[in-house]
């Protein structure tokens, strides 16, 4: 069983990173002067993958990175025109901020994996609409905001035996999965729910464990970003 | 361990027969679905079949669909791997739960239940059984709730009906923040409707 998910998750990212089987990117253009952004907690974790290809997550990497790598949005957001605000974090966040992060969580996967452009682009999503629904409408009113910026990472590094792995399965024509890291971010009108703009990344590169790693990431997720 | 957890999320798209792109299963077209039974759908929906397991959704199986499985023979599981994305704390201790012939309304809720759990999904709580009709037989409906291993609320609901010592069943299930609710009425009307291509 283990095996069997093992490679099939492995299959799944080379698909993913090959670029066959992910979306298009939704784009987007300010409608007029509501540009009021509020940063939503970023969804990360960092793991090791063990010389068995054991994705283990790592506390101390993930608190690095959220800190890095939410300086870095931000400071990115800045250079826009978006009127940037920050988000309760942690255990401030209120329930219904939680439930939609969650929710994003699912609707950037299916975007990504089922969106247009996918070779699994569903015969039903080809007018490119995905929306987190009218809940959102609670963020427009608790932090005065026209839209919320989510933003969805992962992100795997081989350890030193999974490294070592590599190399000797490489020597018999076999290949192991390294790292990866797969990322989505979205821009959700308030008034409707509705995911505005969206960019993913599924990469065997990038680094989120240093500050200029993670600003690296975040221009990445961010291209495209309405100015 | 959580590479599977990042991808097993995604691989709900592959598990019917690996990659299988989904089709239109177009509003007003009658159909035949799982290969068993009669539909005509009241909206669009995009589909996807393997042997006697098809999957209808709308806006991607992670955020609502509908499962139909036909025909489970007396002694067989219900095939999770066709129509549940495994979790990160997928069982593969023991045997998995089979359905059998003379089971009750509670014993196939139950094995609906435990399916889930042994897939990895957490808190699967049976609600509201009651007899219902199903494919113009006799049979169960239950409603149900459960958390994803990400901890995102879901719901859903189910009918089954055992005719000829074989078990039917249509399986809802959809995010509790907006997608179950979304299409709930649409899927019960569509259930209600459904019939079996040879009849009784």
């Amino acid at each position: 069983m283990f095996s069997v998910l093992r490679l099939t998750a492995v299959a799944v990212v080379a698909l993913l990173v090959s670029g066959c089987m992910t979306a298009r990117n939704l784009e987007f253009e300010w409608q007029n002067d509501d540009r009021r952004v509020v940063l939503m907690p970023t969804d990360i974790e960092l793991s090791n993958l063990t010389a068995g290809g054991m994705a283990v997550p790592n506390a101390e990497w993930t608190a690095n990175a959220e800190k890095h790598f939410f300086n870095s949005l931000r400071d990115r957001l800045a250079q826009t025109n978006a009127e940037v605000r920050v988000s309760n974090k942690g255990l401030d966040q209120p329930p219904t901020q939680i439930k939609l992060i969650k929710l994003h969580e699912v609707v950037g996967n299916s975007l990504l994996v089922f969106g247009p452009g996918s070779r699994l682009a569903l015969p039903t999503k080809t007018n490119g609409k995905w929306t987190l629904g009218p809940s959102a409408r609670f963020l427009k009113d608790h932090y005065q905001s026209d839209y919320a910026l989510f933003v969805h990472i992962r992100d795997s590094y081989a350890s030193g035996e999974r490294v070592a792995a590599i190399l000797v399965a490489g020597l018999f024509g076999v290949g192991l999965q390294g790292g990866v890291q797969r990322g989505f971010a979205s821009l959700v009108d308030l008034n409707t729910g509705d995911v505005v703009w969206h960019n993913s990344i599924v990469r065997q590169q990038g680094e989120l464990r240093t500050i200029d790693g993670a600003r690296e990431t975040a221009d990445k997720l961010l291209t495209g970003f309405p100015g | 361990m959580k590479i599977i957890t990042a991808t097993a999320i995604l691989c709900v798209a592959l598990t019917m027969g690996g990659c299988k792109a989904y089709t239109l299963a177009p509003a007003g077209k009658p159909i035949v679905v799982a290969n068993a039974f009669k539909a005509t759908p009241i909206i669009d929906w995009s589909r996807v079949q393997t042997n006697n397991v098809e999957i209808w959704t709308v806006d991607g199986p992670q955020l609502e669909k509908i499962t139909f499985l036909s025909g489970i023979e007396d002694g067989s599981p219900l095939s999770p791997k066709h129509w549940l994305a495994s979790q990160l704390k997928a069982s593969t201790e023991g045997e998995a739960s089979k359905f059998h012939k003379d089971m009750g309304s509670i014993e196939i809720a139950e094995l609906v239940k435990e399916t889930f759990n042994r897939s990895g999904y957490q808190k699967f709580t049976i609600n509201n059984i009651q007899p219902d009709r199903f494919v113009d037989n006799d049979g169960v409906r239950f409603d149900f709730t459960f958390l994803t291993n990400s901890g995102l609320d879901k719901e859903g609901f189910a009918i089954a009906t055992v005719i000829e010592e074989k078990l039917h069943i249509a399986i809802y299930t959809g995010t509790k923040e907006y997608y179950f609710k979304k299409y709930k009425d649409t899927v019960e009307q569509t259930l209600r409707n459904l019939s079996l291509k040879n009849g009784t």
